[in-house]
């Protein structure tokens, strides 16, 4: 089990982490944040401040 | 690896899943008596929706349901989703603490209530407020997207802060898609929800029964647990999901009926043994598996359709259509089939995640590149499993510290973090521990585990608090240096040193330490301080129910959880004599209504002697002023109308006596106008009037038991008289009748339609609720109560008579009146208040003293008549509610008053705690032997003069009750009392046959005489004040009556026949054709079959008086053979040759 892990984010911008170097599956891009396993989710603390989906945030805003 | 549901995205937009089909049938029900109907329901979720909307209350808002389990909380959760909100579902039964902390920590904006909870900082509005303030329309329409929540549903986090998880509309959406599918429910079905709605399991029931239009039950904590209970509900439901811990306690507690369509387990693993147990026919069994993370459930296995290999646990059923199952091990790479793996879910049901906790939700909830839709999710569930070659999945257990406490999910990392948040606690670890939590401490000042327990109940709902709290000075570790759980010390429960006080307390310490393991329990030691749970709380009801012979609500167990709160409440069961009775409900009309006991008996002497009047009552009605007698005609109508039990005749079937309640019978009317009769004639043509009507007999088998006279005696002067045979009243219905007539001849008389409310309840009602009742149990102490209390007692009070004491003895009757002075009256008060006892009983006593001038039998039994009803919806009953309890009382000479007196009190306080047994079926049980005219167990009563009706008075007329004399005695000897301005008034009732007027006189003067002495010194012996007379009789000595104690067998065809049906009958093999029909076990119920049997088999009418006057095989037997040959001339050859025979 590989220890360096990215920061990954999907089309709704929800946020996950993802063993580096795997292939990402389809819908998902690195954010560009990566590290240890705890320390990318600490990060996701810090910038995944609004957890609706992007189409739910979008839709209010409309 | 692939699923078949690949691909799927809901586009199921997620409106109230709510039929339209069927308006009126109900939509959801609950144990409180909630019926609403799905016309109901959309109209009262629209409303709540409207108001919601008013508020701006709809997509990403959260709204807090703090409403305990019911119909209530259906209507809200669906008004919030019908807003485009999401919802909340608290437990108002939980701590403030949590309730607020949860509340704050969802960011609800509004807090929807019962009107009891409110909450700092937050909007509440109660569900009744916010459906009553709705505007008519609502002013936005609802906007929300597949993707906005739907609910949000906490569990156990292990950082000690609960997690909320946020599930969308179109995980619902795909949730309901796929349950529906396996449960294929139809209209009318009935879905039992037994769990919390805090706990999304119960998703199952709620969504796809509304969906479908099928009834909702809605089953509130209390009654989950109530076996008995629930054995009933779940009789009628088709659905029930359940956990099975939940399921086995109840059924080890009372047989528990299994719903009819679907049974659905979940939560927890259970044994593969006892899961294929509960198939059956037409019954599907369903092991149904999902973390609330993605939405109530992803799998199932079907029991009947599952083609497995058995094994120890059953096994997590394959994926259902919108899920995919994966296992995988630590990398996220799919594990082969049968080595352990994660399971992870895909699918639309994955939810969101933890509300307000992004990296949390990032390390489980992670990309799924399983998935061909783009940025897909799945969520690692940390439960651990294995592929089986059946494609089913085998539960290893987990990956981290969780437990399943009940079917809920517990972190006790969460619990243990609560109890480090005490002021004295260093360090804490929390552990599973007999299917609860045990906690241990270290703490830095000393500290009661008590407090620390009381620490984590003030901020935990009940599942997370630990049973036991123990202190520790250091922690076990492992030689690594980590915790070694297997060497904590085994927890120590706190109890008292206080040991048991009462019997009862003794026996409840007894079962609870049973129950819990534990070697002691004191008085005021707590249930579930002591490690009892909800689940086991059904077991106590069961051993309590088995050891007591009484009905305990759960409620009061929550209410009440200590020893000594459990045994009083025992207690006080026992002396109602047990069950907290039951609601009457309407009873079928279609099937045949039983007649009560009370109508049977009267039924019986009715049949026995039609020609008599005795249970004749009248309700006179004296009415001064303008009376419109068409308009009084027309309010009688409307009482008969009102009242079945008015227009019902009594017909015996083959299995018993039925009611038959007629829908518009012919009540007979008579009006005589006698304003123009002298009035010196006037009063006397009235009496005869009366008499003609309350002498005549009622046949209750071919006639209603009212017939109505209205006199004219004047312009402003009528009399009203309803004589009722006393099958359909007494003393409680005359003033029901008084009231309700008055009301309806002001509505009437006005022009308008009546406007009193139905009764809540019929007579036919109250009797099948009362066959009930004693067909299962409920009066099983007080039978036994009353056969020992009546054990061996003398046929008959022997009294000395003035006249020869004939064979049999007619109901005629007459009475002497006497009073008791002001001032007597008062000095009795007043020493029977000293006692801790009631006038009527120092009357009674006195009373005693009377009856010993006639005799000087010590074993006296009085009759004391009573009306009650049972349940409150029985208070505008109209019918026979009279019972008579027997007061018997040891009236030994050598006693004082006052020690007389206790007794008396005694007595009558243990028969009134048994009062609900009906006197019939006493009789029924206890058997004396009978001879016509008796009345059977007492042949002497007291009683104290019901209250006067009052008058009604309206505009033009007053209705006053009307005094009606009979002139027949209920008893041989009757002693009536009514309290007056100036003391007390009595009467000496007395059967004509056995006294005159001049020798019932100076005994009915012998009250103030007895009264006076015994104030005068109450510890005197009561010998020095009661006749001495050698002569005076004594019971008769169990005169055996010389029975023929040898067996005769049946001697002819006709008699082993009739010997048969006895025994059948009775169900006593042991009958002899010369034994007696009452000495042998009949009774006057049986005693009636006979004659309906001989009739059919032989078409012969014998007279139901058979059982006293020809009460053997063999007189009977020739009652038959002389009525077969009536038509015969030689039937008088005959008799004289059969009698020569015997």
């Amino acid at each position: 089990m590989s220890d360096e892990f990215v920061v990954v984010v999907n089309d709704e911008e929800q946020y996950s982490v993802w063993a580096a170097g795997r292939e990402l599956p389809a819908g998902w891009r690195a954010s560009g944040f990566s590290g240890p396993r705890q320390a990318c989710l600490d990060h996701i603390d810090q910038v995944w401040t609004d957890m609706r989906p992007a189409s739910v945030r979008r839709a209010a805003q409309a | 690896m692939m699923s078949r549901s690949e691909g799927f995205v809901s586009s199921v937009d997620l409106d109230i899943p709510l039929s339209t089909d069927r308006p009126d049938s109900i939509a959801v029900a609950d144990a409180s008596g909630a019926r609403i109907t799905y016309a109901q329901l959309r109209d009262r979720v629209a409303r709540l929706a409207a108001y919601l909307r008013a508020r701006d209350i709809g997509s990403e808002t959260v709204v807090a349901l703090a409403i305990a389990p019911s119909a209530n909380t259906v209507v809200a959760l669906l008004g919030v989703l019908a807003a485009g909100a999401a919802y909340l579902p608290l437990d108002p039964a939980d701590p403030a603490d949590r309730l607020q902390a949860l509340i704050q920590d969802a960011k609800a904006r509004l807090v929807l209530t019962e009107g009891t909870t409110t909450v700092d900082g937050v909007a509440s509005v109660s569900l009744a407020a916010a459906i009553e303030a709705a505007p008519e329309q609502s002013p936005q329409p609802a906007s929300y997207q597949p993707d906005s929540l739907a609910y949000v549903c906490y569990t156990s986090g292990s950082t000690g802060r609960p997690k909320g998880v946020g599930v969308t509309r179109a995980n619902l959406a795909a949730y309901l898609e796929q349950v529906l599918e396996v449960l294929d429910p139809r209209p009318g079905d009935v879905f039992s929800l037994v769990q919390p709605f805090t706990f999304d399991s119960g998703g199952t029931m709620v969504f796809p029964a509304l969906a479908a239009g099928a009834t909702l039950w809605v089953v509130p904590a209390e009654r989950a647990v109530d076996a008995g209970w629930l054995a009933e509900h779940l009789a009628g439901v088709d659905y029930l999901k359940i956990t099975p811990s939940h399921l086995a306690a109840l059924q080890d507690a009372a047989t528990i009926p299994l719903p009819r369509k679907a049974l659905l387990l979940g939560g927890e693993p259970s044994r593969w043994a006892w899961f294929t147990g509960l198939a059956g026919p037409g019954r599907t069994v369903i092991n149904h598996y999902g973390p609330t993370e993605t939405t109530v459930g992803v799998a199932a296995l079907i029991g009947d359709t599952a083609v497995i290999e058995p094994g120890r646990d059953t096994p997590l059923g394959p994926a259902m259509r919108n899920a995919v199952l994966h296992l995988l091990d630590d990398n996220g790479d799919p594990v082969p089939d049968g080595e352990p793996g994660e399971i992870t879910i895909g699918g639309p049901q994955v939810s969101r995640g933890y509300l307000g906790m992004p990296g949390r939700t990032a390390a489980v909830f992670v990309p799924d590149p399983f998935s061909a839709r783009p940025g897909a999710r799945l969520y690692r569930t940390g439960d651990r499993g294995a592929r089986r070659p059946d494609g089913t999945t085998e539960f290893l257990g987990r990956t981290d510290a969780q437990v399943k406490i009940r079917g809920f999910r517990v972190e006790p990392g969460e619990v243990a973090e609560v109890l480090r948040g005490h002021p004295a606690v260093t360090d804490a670890v929390v552990v599973p521990w007999r299917g609860g939590l045990a906690g241990y401490i270290r703490t830095h000042e000393p500290v009661e585990p008590d407090d620390v327990r009381a620490h984590a109940a003030a901020t935990l709902p009940k599942y997370l608090v630990p049973d036991a709290i123990t202190a520790l000075d250091a922690f076990p570790l492992t030689p690594h240096g980590k915790l070694d759980t297997a060497r904590l010390p085994e927890p120590v429960l706190p109890t008292e040193d206080t040991g048991p006080r009462s019997s009862t307390e003794e026996a409840v310490a007894r079962l609870f330490a049973d129950l819990l393991g534990l070697p002691q329990v004191g008085s005021n030691d707590g249930f579930f301080a002591l490690g009892g749970h909800s689940l086991l709380v059904a077991k106590l009801l069961s051993r309590l129910r088995a050891t007591f012979e009484v009905e305990i609500p759960a409620r009061q167990i929550f209410e009440a959880p200590t020893v000594a709160g459990i045994a009083a409440h025992v207690d006080a069961a026992r002396t109602r004599g047990g069950a907290q009775l039951p609601p009457v409900a309407r009873a079928s009309r279609t099937a045949p209504l039983p007649a009560s006991h009370g109508q049977q008996r009267l039924w019986f002497l009715n049949q026995l002697d039609p020609t008599s009047p005795l249970y004749n009552t009248n309700l006179g009605v004296r009415a001064l002023g303008e009376l419109d007698t068409a308009v009084l005609r027309e309010c009688v109508l409307d009482l008969v109308a009102r009242h079945e039990v008015l227009r019902t005749r009594l017909v015996a079937g083959q299995d018993g006596l039925h009611q038959v309640v007629e829908p518009s019978p012919v009540v007979p009317f008579d009006h005589v106008d006698l304003s123009d009769t002298p009035e010196r004639d006037r009063e006397a043509e009235l009496r005869l009037l009366i008499a003609a009507s309350t002498e005549r007999p009622f046949d209750l088998t071919a006639e209603v038991p009212i017939r109505v006279l209205t006199v004219r005696l004047a312009d402003d002067e009528h009399l009203l008289l309803l004589t009722m045979h006393h099958v359909a009243t007494e003393g409680p219905s005359m003033r029901i009748l008084h009231r309700e007539l008055g009301d309806l001849y002001a509505a009437r008389v006005r022009g308008d339609l009546p406007a009193l409310p139905e009764p809540a309840a019929q007579y036919a009602d109250f009797a099948v609720w009362q066959r009930d009742l004693l067909a299962r149990g409920a009066y099983a102490r007080q039978l036994e109560f009353w056969r020992e209390r009546l054990a061996g007692l003398p046929a008959r009070v022997e009294l000395r008579t003035d006249l020869a004491r004939p064979d049999e003895i007619s109901p005629a009757g007459d009475r002497v009146r006497f009073e008791l002075s002001a001032d007597l009256t008062g000095r009795l008060r007043a020493l029977a208040a000293a006692e801790g006892a009631t006038l009527f009983m120092i009357l009674l006593a006195g009373f005693h003293l009377v009856l010993a001038e006639r005799t000087a039998q010590r074993d006296v039994a009085v009759g004391i008549p009573v009306a009650f009803r049972p349940r409150p919806e029985l208070e505008g009953t109209v019918g026979f509610f009279g019972n008579t309890l027997v007061l018997r009382t040891d009236v030994d000479r050598g006693l004082g008053f006052r020690a007389l007196l206790r007794q008396v009190r005694a007595v009558t306080l243990d028969a009134i705690a048994h009062r609900d047994l009906p006197f019939e079926a006493l009789v029924e049980e206890v058997r004396p032997r009978r001879r016509f005219g008796d009345t059977p167990l007492v042949n002497v009563m007291m009683m104290v003069a019901e209250e006067e009706r009052p008058p009604v008075v309206l505009d033009e007329v007053t209705l006053q009750a009307e005094p009606i004399d009979t002139g027949t005695a209920k008893a041989e000897l009757v002693a009536l009392f009514e309290v007056v301005a100036g003391g007390l008034t009595g009467e000496l009732e007395f059967r004509t046959d056995l006294f005159t007027t001049e020798g019932i006189t100076p005994l009915a003067a012998r009250f103030e005489q007895v009264f006076t002495e015994v104030l005068a010194d109450p510890d005197a012996p009561i010998a020095g004040i009661v006749s001495a007379d050698p002569t005076l009789p004594v019971p008769a000595e169990e005169v055996e009556v010389a029975v023929d104690e040898d067996y005769v067998a049946p001697r002819t065809d006709l008699e082993a026949e009739l010997r048969a049906l006895w025994i059948d009958l009775i169900g006593n093999p042991d009958i002899g054709v010369t034994d007696h029909f009452f000495d042998v076990g009949g009774h006057s119920l049986l005693a009636s079959r006979v004659v309906a049997w001989i009739g059919k088999r032989y078409g012969v009418t014998v007279p139901l008086r058979w059982c006293f006057d020809s009460p053997t095989v063999a007189d009977l037997a020739l009652i038959v053979l002389v009525g077969q040959f009536a038509a015969d001339d030689a039937a008088e050859d005959l008799l004289a040759q059969v009698e020569a025979d015997r």
